[in-house]
C-alpha cells in the first residue's frame, strides 16, 4: 500500500497536450476516482501511473520513490481494463495466476493465492473455464482477481464497469467498494460515469481537457462545484445555470426576479450591477415549497414532466434557458401548466460568466482589495 | 393442409438448391467430375492415341509400388515439405513480429519482405537461375572471393533440392508474413499491457500470449504451405525439369511427366489419386487433431 504524488505532470503527444499541470497527492488506502468526459486525460493519467505512458514533464512518486524511470513491472501496481484484457486461451485459474507466474512464485503458493482470491470474488467454481464461457460480470471478477492476487501497492481501474448492464453495474460497484474496504489498497479508478464517482470515491478528481477542475469528497464537489463545468458534470440531472444580472437584493433574468436571502446579499455585495450565472440544483427548485420560500417563487410554464419512478423532473424554460426541477413523482402535473416554483437560493451558487468559476469569499476579498 | 405444408417445404428446398446451383455447377464441372473420372481412369491402361482402354484393375497402383522413380519422387517431396513448411512459417512469424514492432521505415521493410510474392513465377525462376549459375552466378561469384571453386547448385543431385527449398522459402515467407501481420493486429494491445505491468519477460510474452493467439493463423499457413509443397511444378519445369537424375522431381511434376511426356493417362490418374489422398490426409489432420487444440477468439 502506498501514497502517490503528482508533481507538475504534463503529457504531450507531439503537439497535443493531454495532461497539463497535474498536481495531486493521493493518500495511502484512499479510493480516488478520476472522472470527466472522454478525452479529458483521465485514462492517460492512469496509464502514466501504470508506466504505460511516459511523462513528458514533472515527477510521479509512488510511496516516497520517484518512479519516472521505473518500469511498469517494478512499480508494483496492477490494472483492470475496460475490456478486462483476459487471456482468451487461458482458463480462469491461469489468468489469475498470470502475474504470479511472471514473478516466479512457486506453484504451491500460487494455488493457495489464486484459490484465496477466487474465494473473495466468489468465482471458485469457475476456475477451469475459459473467459469466453463467462458472463461479463464473471469476466470482470476474473480481471479483479488477477489484479488483487499479487497484492500490489496500488490498484488502477480503467472504466471497469462500463461494459456491464445497469443492474450488474450497481452490484459490482458495491462489491468493488467492499473489496477496497477489506484490502485497503490505494485504488485509482477512472470513469466517465459521475454516479460511479459519487458512490465509490473517497475523493473525486474531475478533469477536463487535461486539467484538474476540482478535487474533493463527493459531498464537496456536489455542493460546492468549483466552476460551471463541475456543476454540470456532477449530478444527474445537472445543476441549472441561469444567466442574469445582480440587483441590490435580487437576481434578475428575463422577465423574472428572484429575491436573495440575506446571507447571499451580504456575500454578493461587491457584484451588484454585474452579470452573473446562477447555479441551482434541481432539488432546490421546489414545487411544493414551504412558506418561508414564498418570496422567491416564480410562476413558470412546465414544458414536460419526466417520471423516473422514485422521482420526477419538470422541464421548464426561463429566459431562454432550460431548467429542471425535481418534483414529487406522485403529483399529477401535466405539461403546459403554469405553476409556482420556489427557488431555495441558500444552496445556490453564483459563477463568473467569463471565467465560469464559482464566486467565493476569497475572491470577494480580492475584489475589495482592488 | 398437408398439401400446403408439403408445398412450402418444397419451396424452401427449391430456393436453397437454386441458390446453391451456380457454385454447384462449377464444383461439379471442375472438381467432382474430374475426381471421379480420374479415379475411374486409374483402373485402366490407356495410352494417348489408342482409343480402346483396357481395364487392368489395380495394376497401375501395383506398378507404382514397384516404380523406383515414384518412391524417389515421394521421398523428394517429403524432404521438400520438411524443408519449406517449418522454415517458411518460422521466418514469416519472425518477419511479422519484426515489422509489427515500432521500428523506423516500417512500411519499406514490409514491402521488401512482401516483394518476392508479387514477382511472377518465371521471373523468380530466372532470378534464381542466375543466382545459382555455375561460374559467374551470384553465389559462385561470392564463393570465389573466398577461393571456393564453382559449384553447380542445380546440376548436382546433392544440392539441387536444397537450392529449390531456399528459393521457395524466399518466395513464400513474405506472403505468409501478411497473414501473421493480420493475426498480430488482431491481438488486443491490452494483453501486452497486462504483461508489461505483471512483469512478463519478452520471450515469455511471446510464448504465453503472441504464439498461442497466433495459432489459428499458424494452422492456416501450415495447411497452405503443406499443400503448396505438394503442388510445386512451375519452378521445376523452368529450372531443373526434375533433374538431375530425378533429384528434384516432385509429385506434381512427375504426374505432368507421366501424363504429357509419356502419355500414360492411366498411370497419371493413379498418381493423381495418390496425391489426392495425401491432400485428404492433410485435411483430416487439420480437422481432427490440430483444430481442437487451437483457441479461436
Amino acid at each position: 500500500m502506498a501514497s502517490l504524488k503528482f508533481e507538475d505532470i504534463e503529457k504531450n503527444y507531439d503537439d497535443l497536450t493531454v495532461v497539463k499541470d497535474l498536481n495531486l497527492e493521493i493518500n495511502d488506502e484512499e479510493f480516488i476516482v478520476f472522472v470527466g468526459p472522454s478525452g479529458c486525460g483521465k485514462s492517460t493519467t492512469l496509464r502514466i501511473i501504470a508506466g504505460l505512458e511516459e511523462i513528458s514533464k514533472g515527477n510521479l512518486y509512488i510511496g516516497d520513490k520517484s518512479v519516472n524511470q521505473v518500469e511498469p513491472k517494478d512499480r508494483n501496481v496492477s490494472m483492470v481494463f475496460q475490456n478486462y484484457a483476459l487471456f482468451p486461451h487461458l482458463n480462469v485459474y491461469d489468468n489469475i495466476a498470470f502475474g504470479l507466474r511472471a514473478r516466479k512464485v512457486p506453484e504451491k503458493e500460487i494455488k493457495e493465492l489464486v484459490t484465496n482470491a477466487a474465494g473473495i470474488l466468489g468465482i471458485k467454481n469457475l476456475l477451469a473455464r475459459k473467459p469466453k464461457e463467462l458472463s461479463g460480470g464473471q469476466q470482470q471478477r476474473v480481471a479483479l482477481g488477477r489484479s488483487i492476487v499479487r497484492k500490489p501497492e496500488v490498484f488502477l481501474m480503467d472504466e471497469p464497469l462500463s461494459n456491464l448492464d445497469a443492474n450488474l453495474k450497481v452490484q459490482m460497484r458495491s462489491e468493488i467498494t467492499k473489496l477496497h474496504k477489506e484490502l485497503k489498497t490505494t485504488t485509482i479508478y477512472v470513469t466517465h460515469d459521475q454516479i460511479e464517482a459519487m458512490t465509490m470515491a473517497d475523493r473525486i478528481v474531475i478533469m477536463k481537457d487535461g486539467v484538474i477542475q476540482q478535487v474533493g469528497t463527493p459531498k464537496e464537489v456536489y455542493n460546492y462545484p468549483n466552476n460551471v463545468f463541475v456543476g454540470k458534470f456532477i449530478g444527474q440531472p445537472a445543476m441549472n445555470f441561469i444567466n442574469g444580472i445582480l440587483k441590490e437584493d435580487a437576481f434578475i433574468f428575463g422577465e423574472y426576479m428572484l429575491p436573495l436571502p440575506i446571507q447571499q446579499i451580504d456575500f454578493l455585495r461587491n457584484y451588484i450591477g454585474q452579470e452573473l450565472i446562477l447555479g441551482i440544483r434541481p432539488e432546490d427548485i421546489h414545487y411544493e415549497g414551504d412558506y418561508s420560500l414564498q418570496k422567491s417563487s416564480l410562476n413558470i410554464k412546465v414544458d414536460k414532466v419526466e417520471l423516473l419512478g422514485s422521482e420526477a423532473y419538470a422541464y421548464m424554460n426561463v429566459a431562454g434557458e432550460e431548467i429542471i426541477s425535481r418534483i414529487n413523482p406522485r403529483l399529477d402535473i401535466k405539461s403546459q401548466q403554469n405553476l409556482n416554483f420556489y427557488f431555495d437560493l441558500e444552496w445556490a451558487h453564483f459563477f463568473n460568466p467569463k471565467s465560469k468559476n464559482r464566486l467565493r469569499k476569497t475572491e470577494l476579498k480580492n475584489v475589495v482589495n482592488q | 393442409m398437408k398439401n400446403g405444408w408439403r408445398n412450402s417445404t418444397f419451396k424452401v428446398n427449391f430456393y436453397s438448391w437454386l441458390f446453391l446451383l451456380p457454385s454447384l455447377i462449377f464444383l461439379t464441372i471442375f472438381t467432382f467430375y474430374p475426381i471421379l473420372k480420374t479415379i475411374y481412369q486409374s483402373f485402366f491402361q490407356s495410352m494417348q492415341g489408342e482409343h480402346d482402354s483396357v481395364f487392368i484393375g489395380l495394376d497401375n497402383y501395383k506398378y507404382l509400388m514397384e516404380d523406383e522413380v515414384f518412391w524417389e519422387v515421394i521421398k523428394n517431396n517429403i524432404w521438400y515439405a520438411l524443408g519449406t513448411v517449418p522454415t517458411s512459417i518460422i521466418l514469416a512469424m519472425m518477419m511479422a513480429c519484426f515489422v509489427n514492432a515500432k521500428i523506423r521505415a516500417k512500411s519499406w521493410i514490409r514491402t521488401f519482405f512482401f516483394y518476392p510474392t508479387v514477382i511472377p513465377t518465371i521471373a523468380i525462376a530466372n532470378i534464381w537461375l542466375f543466382i545459382y549459375t555455375p561460374g559467374y552466378g551470384l553465389i559462385n561469384h561470392i564463393l570465389s572471393w573466398f577461393g571456393i571453386g564453382s559449384v553447380n547448385f542445380l546440376g548436382q543431385s546433392e544440392t539441387v533440392m536444397a537450392a529449390m527449398i531456399v528459393m521457395i522459402v524466399w518466395k513464400q515467407a513474405g506472403y505468409f508474413m501478411i497473414f501473421y501481420l493480420a493475426g498480430l493486429q488482431n491481438i488486443p494491445t491490452n494483453l501486452y499491457e497486462v504483461a508489461k505491468i505483471e512483469g512478463t519477460s519478452a520471450w515469455n510474452t511471446f510464448k504465453t500470449i503472441t504464439f498461442p493467439l497466433l495459432m489459428p493463423t499458424t494452422l492456416f499457413v501450415f495447411i497452405i504451405s503443406l499443400t503448396n509443397a505438394f503442388k510445386l511444378v512451375d519452378h521445376i519445369i523452368v529450372m531443373t525439369q526434375g533433374g538431375p537424375n530425378n533429384a528434384s522431381n516432385l509429385l506434381l511434376y512427375y504426374i505432368y511427366q507421366v501424363a504429357f511426356r509419356f502419355w500414360d493417362k492411366g498411370l497419371a490418374s493413379a498418381l493423381t489419386v495418390i496425391m489426392l489422398m495425401i491432400m485428404v490426409i492433410i485435411a483430416v489432420i487439420q480437422f481432427f487433431s490440430l483444430d481442437r487444440k487451437i483457441h479461436y477468439s
